[in-house]
């Protein structure tokens, strides 16, 4: 074990959490004066930015490529990527929480975030069980404390006391999973869990480790039926922390979910095609991607408030990724973290706009976006952005997401007849997205066809909300327009890395 | 080897432990509930130093029933209001039928894989050296990256703590 060398891998979080202590030192010595001011949310909000930044400098320009300590600590063009994808999206929640109302223990507030970053990174960087249950309970355990900062909102309390019951009893599951894997397999690293599965053959309390474990990460990205906790969470949350939860923690979660399934449970997938079935992980994520999708979706219709909408949008968005995990293949895995990228930075860009409506207007009912757009009409334009491409639309991000995602999920799993097994999935896809186009333009028809009632309070963004919300819709379009951006060094990232 | 007075040893420890947890559950007193857990603790510790990691047992024991237990019990008792001692733990006569079905559902169906899982039969490897130096050792070489990322975890929770404590004022709850 050499201790530099481990070191110099643990950089970028060691950064952050140095930063995060800053940030709860600095409030605890401002505590005298007034703490809540804007000023101390200015000062924290600037520390975690340049702790962000720096991190993400030092990912950059880290010249070590390779896996030490038995696999705990990978870093190869693939976890860089996905390390500097979850900076961002933590820096676009620490400045959404510049945006919000302040809140007493603003700095600690700040501080969990960074915290949660670590975790998350942690969970994308290793290849390891121990230390991805130990990264996915810091970061699970940040958000718990995040959901519930919003101390006078007795909804905040109550989606944090929620989060928390389902996460511990969804993680003693994936524990529980993961200790039944280690057993079969005699080792905690996943190249050799997937070397002893395919040496080993499914038995039947393998197949309920296997189950054990997606029970678990089925929480953590809010798949059916272990969804009940997302919309109470999102509506409940701060906006920030709902954010946070839906994009970086979602990012991350699928991460190491498609990690564990390729590298851990390579040789178990079994089949899903229609009328080939056979037992294995890939019938299981069958399951869940075809209840996400409508469950998800069709639940989105009724809901009258925008951030319970985002959060059945996302369990069914959650759904169509799934579809392509379920492929098992090294391109079905670029398309699957293409999407997620992309539905984190809209779903993070929708998130900004609800924060600026829900400061205004004490609400996030779809009769409060009314007359928006005369308003705010920067912000307006990219809810239109946002919303349109989390729906599909061409030439927006999102069209050729989902795109990819289809066309992957048709290559693999042939049919006993030789036609493309997951057929029906896709199909059943293609009819949920054309759903969702729905209850998105329900919001969209808000925001600029109807005119605000007397009396509303006015719209006002600030210039940070701005230009936050902004820049992420010119992402979208950009990587509508040109998606081999993001998508060509992913698959080439994935190349490497499978 | 599965000797008898290990066998008889493991049913005693698999009755005690068993049956405390079901009273940590089911038992009316929270006082009495937090004792159940206690005992509960002392045969799960049981079961390791049984299995032969005597290390783990002890320290099972040490920190489970001698600090958990113990915080727990205070807890209950400092924060136990003399209006509602007696009315916690009282659910529906359903609710406690459908998650007695849900707990036999899922013991059954670990019951059978186990059962039926070829690799259990096989022999058992021997047991590893499992030494508290040896056990130190690899804390600090091969698994510092767990050990560090607790660290973390256990400020993170402390933070968590102490904020869910205090008061919308910012003093500590009494």
């Amino acid at each position: 074990m050499n201790y530099i060398e481990f070191t110099v891998f643990l950089l970028p979080e060691i950064v952050l959490l140095v930063t995060a202590l800053a940030v709860i030192g600095i409030d605890c010595a401002r505590r005298g004066k007034a703490a809540t001011g804007a000023g101390g949310t200015l000062a924290s909000a600037s520390l975690c930015a340049a702790g962000i930044l720096v991190a993400a400098l030092i990912i950059l320009i880290m010249p070590q490529e390779g896996r030490i300590a038995g696999g705990m600590l990978v870093l190869d063009p693939l976890t860089r990527l996905f390390k500097l994808v979850l900076l961002a999206m933590t820096l676009v929640a620490v400045l959404m929480l510049m945006e919000t109302r302040p809140v007493r223990h603003v700095g600690e507030n700040f501080a969990v975030m960074l915290f949660a970053a670590i975790g998350m990174m942690l969970v994308v960087g290793t290849e390891e069980l121990l230390v991805l249950f130990i990264g996915l309970e810091l970061t699970g355990i940040s958000l718990y404390v995040l959901v519930g900062f919003a101390r006078s909102d007795i909804r905040s309390a109550e989606a944090a006391l929620k989060y928390f019951l389902f996460g511990s009893v969804s993680a003693a599951f994936l524990l529980f999973g993961l200790s039944l894997i280690y057993g079969f397999s005699g080792s905690t690293e996943l190249g050799e869990i997937g070397v002893a599965m395919q040496a080993g053959g499914m038995e039947p309390l393998l197949a309920v480790g296997l189950v054990m474990t997606l029970v678990g990460f089925g929480f953590k990205v809010a798949a059916v039926p272990f969804h009940l906790w997302a919309p109470d969470v999102y509506q409940g949350a701060p906006a920030p922390a709902a954010a946070l939860v839906a994009s970086a923690s979602k990012v991350a979660g699928f991460f190491i979910l498609a990690k564990v399934l390729l590298l851990g449970f390579a040789g178990a997938e079994g089949g899903a095609a229609w009328g080939g079935f056979q037992p294995g992980w890939v019938p299981l994520i069958g399951v869940m991607a075809a209840l996400s999708m409508v469950v998800g979706n069709l639940a989105a219709l009724v809901q009258n408030r925008v951030r319970r909408l985002l959060a059945y949008s996302g369990i069914g968005h959650a759904g169509f990724m799934l579809i392509a995990l379920m492929a098992a293949t090294p391109a079905a895995l670029a398309s699957v973290l293409f999407y997620v990228v992309i539905y984190g930075l809209t779903t993070l860009g929708a998130f900004g706009v609800v924060t600026v409506v829900l400061r205004a207007r004490e609400g996030d009912r779809l009769s409060d976006f009314a007359g928006m757009s005369r308003q705010a009409p920067l912000l307006s334009f990219s809810m239109l952005i946002f919303f349109v491409s989390l729906a599909g639309l061409p030439p927006l991000a999102g069209f050729f997401g989902k795109f990819y995602l289809f066309t992957s999920a048709m290559g693999a799993q042939a049919a006993p007849g030789g036609q493309p097994g997951m057929l029906w999935l896709v199909l059943l896809a293609l009819v949920m997205s054309a759903i969702s186009l729905y209850y998105y333009l329900l919001v969209l028809k808000q925001i600029f066809f109807v005119e605000a009632a007397e009396g509303t309070p006015v719209i006002r963004a600030s210039k940070t909300g701005t230009w936050t919300c902004s820049i992420l819709a010119a992402a979208t379009i950009v990587l509508g327009c040109y998606p081999g951006i993001l998508l060509g060094p992913i698959r080439l990232a994935v190349g490497a890395a499978f | 080897m599965i000797t008898d007075a290990a066998f008889i040893a493991f049913a005693v420890l698999g009755i005690v432990t068993l049956g405390a947890t079901l009273g940590a559950v089911a038992m009316r007193d929270p006082v009495h509930c937090g004792l159940a857990l206690a005992l509960a603790f002392c045969g799960v510790g049981g079961f390791y130093i049984l299995l032969g990691a005597e290390f783990l047992g002890f320290i099972q024991l040490l920190v489970y029933v001698g600090a958990v237990a113990v915080l727990i019990m205070f807890v209950i008792l400092l924060t136990r209001r003399p209006d509602s001692g007696q009315d916690t733990n009282s659910r529906g006569f359903w609710s406690a039928l459908a998650g007695s079905g849900v707990a036999l559902g899922v013991f059954a169906v670990l019951a059978v894989a186990i059962s039926r899982s070829p690799s259990i039969q096989t022999a058992t490897p021997a047991d590893p050296e499992a030494s508290i130096a040896a056990i130190g050792r690899m804390l600090v070489s091969s698994h510092l990256l767990p050990l560090k990322m607790i660290g973390v975890l256990l400020t993170v929770a402390l933070i968590g703590g102490v904020l869910g404590a205090m008061q919308e004022g910012g003093k500590l709850e009494r």
